[in-house]
């Protein structure tokens, strides 16, 4: 079998996508080439320390897992910020239950600031079952605060947990901005931490919450580009109706005048035979 | 999208709509000229932070863009 020609990552492809860092398909990028890149947090133990003092408590441990990566949605700017309003209910948040704004603002440097809470199925793996049976029937309740610059093209969002924080939070930090490649592409940079206080169980349940959180990346990169998609499939339908319209009339005027220059064809013949008959 | 009040629905729904629409035409575009969907938020916002009240959601006194410390280790 002939190997498959790399794939260039270019306009070519018509679809919307996810990237990883460096703009390359995840299926392109080799195991060593990681897009996400997810430490432990003994190994940056510093950096860990410095923001968790930063943040003014020692209610986290400086342990706990970051990662971080580079996205990229093909639509323009302000297409993705409206889409980020619009992206529930989609066919990948089946996890999402519930979606509320609870606090919203203009500053007045006209910028845009929203507190949205969504509350989240709380699946948990059986082990984990084991050790917090009173969690497992609640919900995750989940608050998501934003602040929209259409000044400066950019969106920062700041999402965690606040309940079930004892057994687990994971807080995500997004920045969205013009693609500087491609301006009409929104990169993504994403970053995020989980951490468990749990004294004994504490790395597995970051273990588990790294891999859900990855699968959760992938459903609400998913669902926020159908989201687009839809949006991006509405206005040229709209062209196209118009531009089936065009064609309808024109194909009238066509047929119209084809009749005409029939008729006038027939007449002609017509004269003709008269013509050939006399 | 449905609200955490079951009762809120409607409002919501009704607010997204002015507010999209005021996002994407207005607001994005730099067109500052007042916020046409202030009642819809409102009537919304009675509704919704009643039924976080009853659930007992722990919204109260977290910092913007930033978890409380003291809440964040109080909750469960």
């Amino acid at each position: 079998m002939v190997p498959a020609a790399p794939r260039t990552p270019g306009p070519a492809r018509s679809r919307l996508h996810w990237e990883g860092a460096g703009l390359r398909r995840p299926e392109v990028r080799g195991r060593r080439r990681r897009g996400r890149k997810c430490v432990r947090g003994r190994s940056r133990k510093r950096g860990a320390r410095g923001r968790a003092a930063g943040r003014g408590g020692p209610w986290r441990e400086p342990m706990g897992k970051h990662c971080a990566s580079l996205g990229l949605l093909r639509g323009p700017w302000d297409q993705v910020f409206a889409a980020f309003w619009q992206r529930y209910p989609n066919p990948y948040s089946k996890h999402v239950l519930t979606e509320d704004i609870v606090h919203r603002e203009v500053t007045a440097d006209q910028k845009l600031l929203s507190r949205r809470l969504l509350t989240k199925t709380n699946r948990m793996p059986r082990w984990a079952e084991r050790f917090f049976p009173a969690n497992v029937a609640h919900s995750v309740y989940i608050l998501e605060d934003s602040i929209v610059d259409p000044k400066n093209r950019t969106m920062t969002t700041y999402t965690w947990n606040i309940n079930h924080a004892r057994l687990m939070v994971v807080e995500e930090r997004c920045v969205y901005c013009v693609n500087p490649e491609n301006s009409s592409w929104t990169q993504v940079r994403r970053e995020a931490w989980i951490s468990s206080s749990l004294f004994g169980v504490s790395r597995a349940i970051q273990e588990f919450g790294l891999a859900r959180f990855k699968s959760n990346v992938t459903k609400s990169t998913k669902g926020f580009e159908y989201v687009l998609a839809k949006m991006q499939g509405e206005a040229p339908s709209k062209t196209l109706v118009e531009t089936a319209k065009e064609a309808t009339e024109k194909a009238k005027e066509t047929a119209l005048a084809a009749t005409e220059k029939a008729k006038d064809l027939a007449s002609k013949a017509a004269t003709k035979k008269k013509q050939q008959y006399v | 999208m449905n609200s955490v009040g079951e009762g809120c629905t409607e409002l919501k729904r009704e607010y997204d709509q002015c507010f999209n629409r005021w996002f994407a035409e207005k607001f994005l575009k730099g067109e500052n000229a007042g916020d046409p969907c202030v009642q819809l938020f409102k009537r919304y916002q009675l509704c919704v932070q009643k039924a976080i009240k009853e659930k007992d959601i722990p919204i109260e006194g977290l910092e913007f863009m930033g978890p409380s410390k003291g809440k964040a280790e109080n909750s469960s």
